[in-house]
């Protein structure tokens, strides 16, 4: 099944040019991208069922709707943390967060998830919405790697992604095609979900495919085996 | 201002190894490397990682 994956798109930007296309557009994302995300995202969260007391990291944690959820879940004892590469989504989420008065239970911080500053084993769950499919082909395993690497021994991953699993869609061949001509304005691209969590070493707990707006997508829960 | 919270889960981003605040950096013995802290938030970019000297 490996060999499936020089059939997933590359992603033709750099992430300088990501991090400044999302800096631009952090103030607006909610209007366009918001309502195609929200219900898919909530589905993932709640699938991940993020108890009192966890540890939770957001990769990708964008305008901070998942990571506000998140921060309420974990409760007063818990702490979520978030990374995302652009600092203008850091400025918008701290705002919401603020406003929510949770700021005292989240660390948000401008990284690369392929270089977590983080140690071994210590997080209960990490949670990614529309964000794996934002990695260049060659970079997703490593971002898996790097993820198993910070959770605990157990510790669950919950990913929603656009998939590519049911191939042969002309809606799905559109967007490729519009992904390949505007780099910098659809950067997202279908990849093989559960596949490519099975190929990092994770269990796979759950796993439901959705139709985002005719598009394919998945929802997969996976699990760190001890 | 970091809390030990925080320090306790950050960790270099380069080597992983343990990272320790001094005058307000993050410093990684290891690779003689900190790390800046731009209001309260620690920068561990590996770009942004300068020699201790």
């Amino acid at each position: 099944m490996k060999s499936k994956n020089h059939n997933v798109l590359r992603v033709y930007r750099t992430k300088a040019q990501a991090k400044e296309s999302y800096d631009k557009i952090s103030r607006f994302y909610d209007y366009f991208a918001g309502a195609f995300e929200k219900k898919y995202r909530n589905m993932a969260l709640e699938r991940c069922n993020i108890k009192r007391g966890e540890i939770v990291l957001e990769i990708g944690f964008g305008t901070g709707h998942c990571l506000k959820q998140m921060a309420q879940s974990v409760g007063e004892n818990g702490k979520a943390y978030g990374i995302d590469i652009s600092s203008g989504m850091l400025e918008v989420s701290k705002q919401r967060l603020e406003e929510a008065g949770l700021l005292d239970r989240v660390e948000l911080q401008c990284e690369d998830a392929l270089k977590m500053p983080y140690k071994d084993n210590k997080f209960d769950a990490v949670f990614m919405s529309f964000a794996l499919e934002l990695f260049d082909t060659p970079e997703i395993p490593k971002v898996l790697a790097e993820i198993k690497r910070v959770l605990k021994p157990n510790g669950r991953l919950a990913v929603v992604s656009m998939s590519k699993e049911d191939e042969d869609s002309i809606l799905l061949r559109l967007y490729e095609w519009t992904h390949k001509r505007f780099p910098q304005y659809v950067d997202c691209r279908p990849i093989y979900v559960k596949q490519s969590m099975k190929d990092a070493g994770f269990g796979i707990a759950h796993r439901e495919k959705v139709k985002l707006f005719g598009l394919p997508g998945e929802i997969v829960i996976c699990v760190k085996s001890s | 201002m970091i809390d030990k919270e925080l320090l306790d889960i950050l960790a270099c981003p380069i080597c992983k190894s343990e990272i320790h605040l001094r005058d307000d950096r993050l410093i990684c013995q290891k690779c003689r490397k900190y790390y800046p802290i731009r209001d309260g938030i620690p920068v561990m970019l590996i770009d942004e990682a300068k020699d201790l000297k």
